[in-house]
Order: structure tokens, then sequence, then C-alpha cells
């Protein structure tokens, strides 16, 4: 039985690189280790087995497999619901609701999806928080700070697209906010209405197909990609920060108590989603109405900050201002390694407490500030 | 070369075409006669009204030679300068009264005759010059159609064309009138539907005082008045014990609760007190109001609660449309139930209010079923003993994994 | 089990209950992948639903069912429809609702009028308001005859 198997594997090892494929596949998290694609794919295996593995003793180390795990569930719930969604702004409130009401497990898939996307966001940007502690952006670094913050920017777009699709009255008047402060930021806020509907900012079908399109096809690949390319700098460099700290690893082959680990956690987040789709459910909604404007509806809770910001400067700044300004901070914030004085520095650790509690601040408050506004 | 005939022959037709062409320019002229040169604004408004559309002239009201420009001459030959308003229902009934006349237009010929039974036309007889008459309502010279949105017979305009007389104060005290009822009525539930929402199905003064022969109804005819309309109120009322009574103590009917032209949409709540105001305190029949509140009180809520529950569901796409139609259904039961109120018995309202109440009732114990989610939460309780028992497993094997890479 | 996983030094396992613990952890997991799989097939079976997003037509029963001079009530919705069968070959459909309260309409054979309980409103087999207070006339429906039976169309 065992011959027999071990016989399929040759059979595709000579006419496939398997090692390859599996380097690729693993690098999502389940390897940290470089893999050499010449080598036979059993020599390969043994070789990644025998790595020292960290073991997950350190908590904040799960971020970034989680966000593999939730835009894994995304892709397949989203592309579940992609049989039933028309991307109309006739059908599309109605397409949705067939799919809560009619379909079997309908509701559980939307609302997984959904509550799917808020965790990714959230873990997300506990992550990004935590890689400005630990100084995750030092030479060499600076590309995976770049790819962590790019699939947090990837992902807000994601779940602003997807909000618009259900065409309700919610979703549309949401999706007009946005547009809305998405045009206020200079250069790309024009770009970005132009591929989004030729600069207007309400929603038409050709917005809706091009929101439809960003958020079924564009978008998931930019995230698979920037994904992929933030652990192949985990592979390149090793999973530990800047030199100092010492690595935690057990000795032996700890593989698969690193897979346990991984089954463990996906459990327990699994059971965190269903929960969450199943208790705390995120209404359809009514039909949009371009002439009725749904009081009370905002930007989504990750826009509040900048929505806050443009608000609270909008009395004594023009709104171009607040925009260049709103874009030259988040630029900034993207191109982190590569300011004066921030790549440089032995030290392990990132930015202060002190600094880092100032950021998370004016960060808060300027969402409470969005979210009182709107 | 024509023969001379045919040039004889056009020469006529040209001769007579220029006649014709005379005549007809000449007609209006003739027919427009000569007294807008000295009265330019009143033909100007004249030009606007139905009359002049119609081609009445000047001097069929006002005789007189109207071809002559000379002031003497033109106001020579039976003139009526129709300056004495004794004279002008009488003048306007020579045609409006003549059947041959009116009867090309479909226009009713009784209005003079009605009119002159009316308490304006009774005053007119009696020699008081102060009361309407027809010109007051229709205009002087600018006589137009009712159905015209511009007239001032129009049923929007009405009750401002009434306010003229009836709106002023000192006019209305010399009469021992109530200067208050054009006001009244542009508050009340009736004159905001017709002035604020146009429904042309809202009455206006005419509608219950009648238009020419304009008397207020008495008491035994009110119930018939308000009843043209609120068939049904008046069906239940008859019925019940207030019609006789009312109407043996000459209290008039409806307008003893409703008021008269103030009438306001009538709260159910006031049914609480309202027996009490007549029948005293504490006696049976302020129980009986109390009951029936208490009956229309709490169906409507419970209608209301279901109607609630339905946009509820709806918004969490559940199948409504079964359960909204039964909604509608409770509602037009509780439609109902406010006219059959005046029957002043528990019995027609009961029924009516329970069938309501019961729909609401089942829709909402349908709803709130569907809602729940009961099975998904039943479901979330299973899933999670899974999770915990698939968690116990996988720790147990990690342990087991770690013991022997230690050990080894 | 629960013995097993009381300390970290835990005894060597015999061979069998090993195994045991392996395919008890691998059953447990594959249960989940049977979940999913059952999950994701339920979901992709398209739903038998009588509402479809297009136009949709009722049915309304035979045609020998409804009398010639009676009326049916069709619901839907908000929407109470009368199917009305004037004659030997006509249909008429019209909404059910009058215009004025939202009350529902009742069929009077006799009349041939639509009546509202409420005030007294009446509506003639075009839906033109006979009588009463309604503001506007009822809204008609197509309505037809397949094979015997009476479809309606709501759109």
């Amino acid at each position: 039985m065992k011959q027999e198997k071990s016989g399929a594997l040759d059979w595709f090892s000579r006419r496939l690189n398997l090692t390859e494929i599996f380097s690729l596949l693993t690098s999502y998290g389940v390897f940290h280790a470089e893999l050499d694609s010449r080598k036979n794919i059993r020599e390969a295996i043994a070789e990644a087995k025998a790595q020292p593995m960290p073991s997950y003793d350190q908590w904040p180390r799960v971020l970034g497999l989680l966000a593999v795990v939730l835009l894994l569930i995304e892709i397949v719930t989203g592309s579940l619901l992609a049989f039933y969604y028309l991307p109309t702004p006739q059908t599309a409130r109605a397409s949705v609701a067939t799919i809560l009401r009619d379909v079997d497990f309908g509701r559980f898939v939307h609302q997984i999806h959904f509550w799917g996307a808020q965790l990714l966001i959230a873990v997300l940007i506990v992550r990004v928080v935590r890689f400005l502690i630990r100084g995750v952006y030092r030479k060499p670094r600076e590309l995976m700070w770049i790819f962590g913050v790019l699939l947090l920017l990837v992902c807000f777009h994601s779940d602003l697209t997807g909000k618009a699709l259900p065409m309700t009255g919610t979703a549309y008047w949401s999706s007009v906010r946005a547009l809305e402060l998405v045009g206020s930021i200079p250069i790309y806020g024009s770009v970005m209405l132009f591929l989004l509907g030729g600069g207007e900012t309400v929603i038409t079908e050709l917005t809706l197909i091009r929101f439809y399109l960003l958020h079924v096809a564009l978008l998931p690949f930019a995230a698979i990609t920037l994904i992929y390319l933030h652990f192949s700098g985990v592979r390149r460099l090793g999973q530990t920060e800047t030199g100092s700290h010492e690595t935690p690893t057990r000795g032996g082959p700890v593989i698969r108590i690193h897979l346990l680990n991984q089954a463990i956690l996906f459990t327990i987040l699994l059971g965190i989603l269903v929960s969450l789709a199943v208790l705390v459910p995120y209404p359809l909604g009514d039909a949009a109405d371009p002439y009725l404007t749904v009081p009370g509806v905002g930007p989504p809770w990750y826009l509040l900050a900048p929505f806050g910001f443009m608000e609270l400067t909008a009395p004594f700044l023009p709104t171009w201002i607040g925009g260049t300004i709103l874009f030259l901070t988040f630029t900034a914030f993207v191109l982190l390694p590569f300011l004066p004085g921030f790549s440089e520095g032995a030290r392990s650790r990132g930015l202060s407490w002190v600094i880092v509690a100032a950021l998370l601040a004016v960060w808060i408050f300027l969402t409470i500030y969005g979210a009182r506004v709107a | 070369m024509r023969p001379p005939r045919r040039a004889q022959l056009t020469d006529g037709l040209i001769a007579g075409l220029i006649g014709a062409l005379w005549t007809l320019a000449s007609v209006p002229v003739s027919a427009q006669e000569m007294c807008g040169t000295c009265h330019p604004e009143n033909r100007v408004s004249f030009e606007d009204s139905i009359h002049h559309a119609e081609t009445v002239t000047c001097s069929e009201c006002h005789g007189g030679n109207p071809e002559s420009r000379e002031v003497a001459a033109a106001h020579r030959g039976g003139f009526h300068s129709l300056t004495n308003r004794l004279e002008v229902p009488e003048m306007c009934a020579t045609c409006h009264s003549d059947l041959t006349r009116m009867r090309a237009y479909n226009l009713p010929v009784d209005q003079y005759a009605i009119y002159l039974t009316s308490q304006h036309g009774k005053g007119l007889e009696s020699g008081e010059t102060r009361v309407a008459i027809c010109t007051d309502c229709h205009g002087v010279h600018d006589i137009r159609r009712p159905r015209d949105p511009s007239s001032s017979t129009h049923p929007r305009h009405i009750s401002e064309t009434c306010g003229r007389c009836h709106g002023d104060e000192a006019l209305m005290q010399e009469f021992g009138l109530d200067p208050n009822v054009v006001a009244d009525y542009r508050s009340s539930i009736h004159g905001r539907m017709l002035l604020e929402e146009g429904s042309l199905a809202a009455p206006n003064c005419t509608s219950c005082h009648g238009v020419h022969g304009a008397t207020p109804p008495g008491v035994g005819d009110i119930d018939k008045v308000c009843g043209a309309c609120h068939e049904q109120t008046r069906r239940a009322f008859l019925e019940g014990p207030h019609y006789e009574g009312m109407t043996a103590a000459a209290v008039s009917e409806c307008t003893s609760c409703h008021s008269n032209h103030a009438i306001q949409q009538f709260g159910i709540e006031r049914v609480e007190s309202l027996c009490a105001e007549c029948h005293g305190e504490g006696s049976d029949q302020a129980v009986l109001g109390h009951k029936i509140h208490t009956l229309i009180d709490s169906a409507s809520e419970e209608v209301a609660a279901a109607e609630e529950l339905v946009h509820r569901a709806d918004q969490a796409a559940l199948e409504v449309e079964d359960p909204m139609s039964r909604v509608e259904e409770a509602k037009t039961y509780l439609t109902e139930a406010l006219p059959a109120v005046h029957a002043v018995s528990l019995e027609p309202v009961e029924q009516l209010t329970r069938r309501a109440q019961s729909i609401a009732e089942e829709v909402e114990h349908e709803l709130y079923s569907k809602l729940d989610r009961r099975v998904a939460k039943i479901g979330l309780v299973l899933f999670w003993f899974y999770l915990l028992m698939t968690i116990a497993v996988l720790v147990i094997f990690r342990r087991r994994l770690r013991s022997e890479t230690e050990a080894s | 089990m629960a013995e097993e996983s009381t300390r970290d030094d835990l005894p060597e396992l015999s061979p069998g209950r090993r195994k045991f613990l392996q395919w008890l952890t691998g059953g447990f997991l594959s249960l989940w992948g049977v979940g999913f799989l059952w999950v994701i097939t339920s979901f992709l079976k398209p739903p038998q639903s009588k509402s479809s997003i297009a136009e949709r037509v009722i049915k309304v029963g035979p045609l020998d069912d409804l009398p010639v001079g009676q009326a049916r009530l069709v619901r839907r919705g908000r929407e109470p429809i009368w199917v009305i069968r004037p004659d030997e070959e006509n249909l008429v459909a019209l909404a059910g609702v009058c215009t004025h309260m939202h009350c529902v309409l009742d069929w009077d054979p006799k009349q041939r009028s639509l009546d509202c309980p409420c005030h007294e409103g009446a509506f003639d087999l075009n839906g033109n308001v006979l009588k009463g207070p309604p503001p506007q006339s009822l809204r008609r429906y197509r309505v037809e005859t397949r094979l015997g039976e009476i479809h309606l169309h709501v759109s």
C-alpha cells in the first residue's frame, strides 16, 4: 500500500516539479523555511520536517496565518455566493434575497462571508500595529512592511466594494459616502473614481459591475499575491524580528505539532466565525432608492478615522488640502521604512509604546469623532 | 385671351370673397362693440371669461347701443348699468333660467329658483343688499367655469370666496354670524385635505351647505349631509340609540361630538372621555365607551406591532408576502371598526376588532418563530459541542506528540 | 482519554492505543470535511422557489372552477388581486385594494362591481371609480387562460 502511494508520488514527480508546487502552497504560513526546488519532493519534505519550527508559543505570530485562513474562507464563501448573485442594480438585491431566503445554508454562507471580512480587516490592523511595535519595517524587512500595509489597503477596498454589491439602501449610501471620501483625496481619488465609474460619485450599472469585478477578481488576486510576497520575505529572512531576539524553537521534528496547532487555531476561528454569523446577523435592508437618503449611514468603521479627519478640518481647510494631508500621511505610512531615521537602528524594538499609543489614540479619536458625525 | 364671362366670374368671386371676409371681420367688431373704447379694463376682464368665449356680448346684459362711440348715444335705449345689486340675479336668470339657451351647455336652469330659497336669496328679497348675489361668488365680468382651476368657484377657491364675506368680522357681527367658520374649516381635516393635499374628493363649503341654495343644514338633516360621504358611519349611527334620542332632544347629530367646521381627525382615544361628557362619569355608557376604546386600541396596537414585525422580517429577507397581505386584511377590519363605533354597541366593534387582532397575533406568532431562528441556535450549540470535542482530541494528540518529541 | 492528558510526561502508549488516538483525530477532522462538503453541495443545489426574479405568473386555477359572474381573490404580497369572470370569454384582473384607505374590496355579483367595505367606494369592471371617496381607479393586471388554467401576470 505504502509502495503504491509512493509510486504515484514518484510518477508525478518525474513529470512535474512537485517541490515547487509544494513550496508555493506551504509558503502561505505552513512552512517558514526556504525549499530548494531542484531537490526531489521527498528530500525537500524531509528537509523541511527537520527544520526547527517556531512553535507559535507567542500568540501574535498567528496573525499572519489567521489572515491566510480568513482569506481562504472569504474566497470559498465568495465563490459560493457568486453562483447566485446577479450584478445589476435591478436584480442585485433580489438575488441576494434569494440567497438568504431560498438557498439552503444561503444565509449562513452570506453571514460567514460578511463576518470573515470584518475579522480579516481587524486581524490585519492588529498585525500592522504589531509590526510597528516589533519594528518589522527596519532593514532588511522594509518590503514585508510595505506588503503588509498594502494588504490591509486591498482588504479595505474588498470590503468597500463588497458592501455595495447587494444594492440595499444602506449599502448604496455607504458606498456613496465612501466614494465622496475617496474623491476628496487628490491623485489617488481621481484615479479611483475614474476606474470606478468615470468620475461619478453615484452608483450606476457601470459602477456596480466595476465594483463587482474588483471585488471578485482583481482585489482577491492582489491579496493573494501580496500575502505570497510577504511570506517569501519571511522565508528569506526568518520569522523572528531583527537579529537579537532569540529564535523560539524546539528540538526535533516539531512539524506535526506545528500543523496540529494550526488545526486547533483553525477550529477556534471557525467557532468564533460561525457564532458571530448565527448570533449577530448582518441585515439585508431595504432596496436602495437613489432619491431617499437613508439616515445614519456613514462610511464603514475602518474608514471613520479619515472621514472624521475630513469633517474635523472641513470648517477651516478646503477639501483638497485635507485630502492632500490624508494622502501624504498614508503615503508616508506605507513608505515608513524609507523615511529618514526609521530604517536604521540596531535595536529589535520598533517604535516606542508611547508613540504607538499616541498614533492609536489619534486614530481612535478620529474614528469616534467620525462615527459621531456620521 | 380669356372669355369675358370668365373674367366677370373671377371678379365676382373676388368681390364676394372680400365681402365675406369683411362680414366675418366685422361680426366680432359689432359683437365686441365699442364699449371697450371707454371701458378698457372691463373689456380686458371680460375677455377672460367663459361668456366671452361663448360669444355673449356686453349688450346682452347691459343693453344700450353698443355700436355707437358717442357716450350719450351708446348709453341710450334700455341701458342697464346693473349697479343696483337687487337687479343682478334676475338679470343673470334671463339667460340662466332659459331652458332652450342652457340646454346646449347642459347647465341646470333652476339656480335662480334655488337661490331665492337660500339665506342669501331671502335676504335679497327683503331688500338687504349686502347678501351674496351671483357676481359676489362668480365674478362680475371675468366669470369662469367652476372646473377652471383659476375660477373663484373652483373647489379649491370656494372657502376663500365664501370667506370674503363670512370671514369679515364686522359684517358677520351685524348678521349675528360666526366670522371664524372659514378659518375653522381651513384648519379642519376636510380643509387640509382639500387645500394642502389637493384632494378634490374632500368637501368644501358648498358640499354641506348647498351651492346656490346656501343654507345651514338643520338638526335631523345633519346626519344626511355628513352621511352623503360617511355612509357606513351614518348607517351605524341610525342603528344605534343616539339618533332618535338626539333628534328628539333637538341636539344636532354629528356636530355635537365632531363640531361643525373645525372637524379634526377623531382619535379613538377621545371615546374614552366623550361618553362621560353627556352621560356622566361612572355611568354604564361611560363604561361602554371605555370598553370600545380598549377594544380598538388594543387591536390597533397589535396590528401595528404585526406590521413592524413584517418590516423586520423583510429586512431579514424572510418571505413576507403572505403576512403582508394578512396585515392589510387586519387593517381593513380596523378601518371598518371606526364607523361601527357609531352604533354605540359593543358587538359590531368587538367582532371587527377581534378579527383584526387575531389576524395580527397569528402573523406575529408566525414571524416571531421565523425570526427567532431557534433551529439555527440549537444548531450552533451542537456545532460548539462538536467543535470543543475536536479541540479536545487535537490537544490530547498534541500533548502526546510533544511528549514523544521531547523524549526522543 | 481523560487520564492520558493529565501530565506532560506521559507514559509510553501501546501501539494499539496510539493508533486509536491517530484514528480518532483523523476521524474528527474528516467529519469536518464531510460537513463542509454537505454545506457546499446543499448551497449549490438550485432553490425550488415559486418566485423567480423575473416576471411572475400566478396560477389561479382551472377556468372551469370560476363560474361566469363570479370572482376569486388571489393573494400576492401586499396586493390582493381580484380575478373576475364577467362573461363566458373574458377575464378581468384588478387590484383588490381600495385606492382610498387601502381596504380590501369585496366582489358584488349583483351590481357587478367591487365594493369597499370601509367607505362605500365602488369600482366597475374596468377599475373606474363608480362612487365614493376613492381618488384613483384600480390597477389592472394581465390575465389569460392557458390550457384551461387561469394565469395571472404580476410584475
